[in-house]
């Protein structure tokens, strides 16, 4: 994979047709491209005329596209828990954990969540392509997901230490005295299943915190349009994207002319390249819908 | 009468492992008191971690939660508590 490029913007601005378009350009090109839209509402089978789809579909030469669904992973994570909640507390077999625990799926968090795990699982899927481009929800959802590896890192690493503690205080009590201590708690940390989670939740974390802070790899652009609402909500994005030291490559003035008082952009975003992109009308050809990103293709990719 | 004495070493040295141990597991069940509370302390406003970390070690953590349930359910009666903690 030479680069992984993430469209980020406002509601309605234009990300999904500036990703397709740039995934067309790409693969007129003869790279090989995985577009992903991992916002709940997608809309990239709109864009390009196609049926609603499920998994990944070959939409044009070597352009592959899937609307990630989102749903499925967040029942993936409760089936895989109720599972091992049943298998651990075989005394809860006579209440219904599968509903108790299905409720977990709309608790606050665990929809960012399962769009951090389906965007590690899918990159990982496609790392053979040249390039994946990612098509994302607007502002809010977006922000909490790229925030939230760098969140977990921490509590995961607190957490490592705070279990091997325990783990050690337990030993020492099973060392000295061991009728005070049931056995099975008396384990080496390599056996702690604890630590296992916790390890593997922490290379999850870990693989997109680097890959979001990989300035080679990794490359972001704002689409914005010319008024405030959407210039402001940019300012947002990029004071967001600094927080977390993530690369803020490129700012995308799309549907050039459209808005009558447009606002004066050139003095914002200072030190980011901007990038003018025209208003297509007629987004039923490919030839249209890859005039959008002309302008500025060749800023995002490394070739 | 060795027997005996021997015995009473022996008795001595157990008193004397349960003693020192007696403080390493008031920590130890302090730690994973707090550690359950940690996990699930979006449930009770503390700061804590993501969600879903919590429920991704629910399944491994019964000793904690026994712990932590234990704990919660004297907090109402802290001189009970005090002299819990203090043997007498």
């Amino acid at each position: 994979m030479k680069n992984i490029i993430f469209f980020l913007g406002k509601g309605g601005v234009g990300k999904t047709t500036s990703s397709v378009s740039l995934s067309y350009h790409l693969a007129d090109k003869g790279k090989s491209v995985y577009l992903a839209s991992i916002d709940p509402a997608h809309n990239i089978c709109d864009i390009v005329s196609e049926k609603p789809f499920n998994g990944v579909k070959n939409i044009y030469q070597n352009l592959f596209a899937e609307e990630v669904d989102v749903e499925e992973y967040l029942k993936k994570f409760v089936k895989n828990t109720t599972r091992s909640m049943k298998n651990t507390y075989k005394y809860l077999q006579i209440i219904n954990l599968d509903s108790m625990l299905d409720v977990m799926k709309y608790s606050p968090g665990m929809e960012e969540y399962a769009i951090m795990y389906a965007l590690k699982d899918k990159i990982e899927n496609n790392i053979d392509k040249d390039y994946i481009i990612i098509d994302t929800p607007p502002t809010g959802l977006i922000l909490k997901i790229f925030a939230l590896p760098f969140t977990s890192r921490m509590w995961i690493e607190k957490l490592i230490l705070w279990r091997k503690k325990i783990i050690n205080a337990r030993g020492a009590v099973a060392n000295i005295n061991p009728d005070a201590i049931d056995k099975e708690l008396a384990i080496k940390e390599e056996d702690d299943k604890v630590l296992k989670e916790l390890g593997l939740q922490s290379s999850t974390v870990e693989f997109l915190v680097e890959l979001l802070q990989d300035r080679n790899k990794t490359k972001t652009a704002i689409v914005m349009n010319e008024d405030e609402l959407s210039l402001n909500e940019s300012k947002r994005i990029k004071e967001g994207l600094d927080y977390m030291n993530i690369p803020l490559n490129l700012i995308i003035i799309n549907k050039k002319g459209m808005i009558e008082n447009k606002v004066n952009i050139e003095n914002s975003f200072s030190g980011i390249e901007k990038a003018y992109a025209p208003f297509v009308k007629d987004t039923s050809s490919t030839e249209h819908i890859a005039e959008i990103c002309k302008e500025w293709a060749e800023r995002l990719i490394d070739d | 009468m060795l027997e005996n004495f021997l015995d009473n070493i022996k008795a001595f040295v157990e008193g004397f492992k349960n003693q020192s141990t007696s403080a390493i597991e008031l920590q130890l069940h302090e730690m994973e008191n707090s550690f359950a509370l940690v996990c699930f302390g979006s449930l009770m406003g503390m700061p804590s971690p993501p969600n879903y970390l919590g429920m991704a070690l629910l399944p491994y953590i019964e000793q904690e939660i026994k712990v932590m349930i234990f704990k919660s359910e004297r907090l109402d009666d802290r001189l009970a508590e005090f002299f819990d903690l203090s043997d007498i």
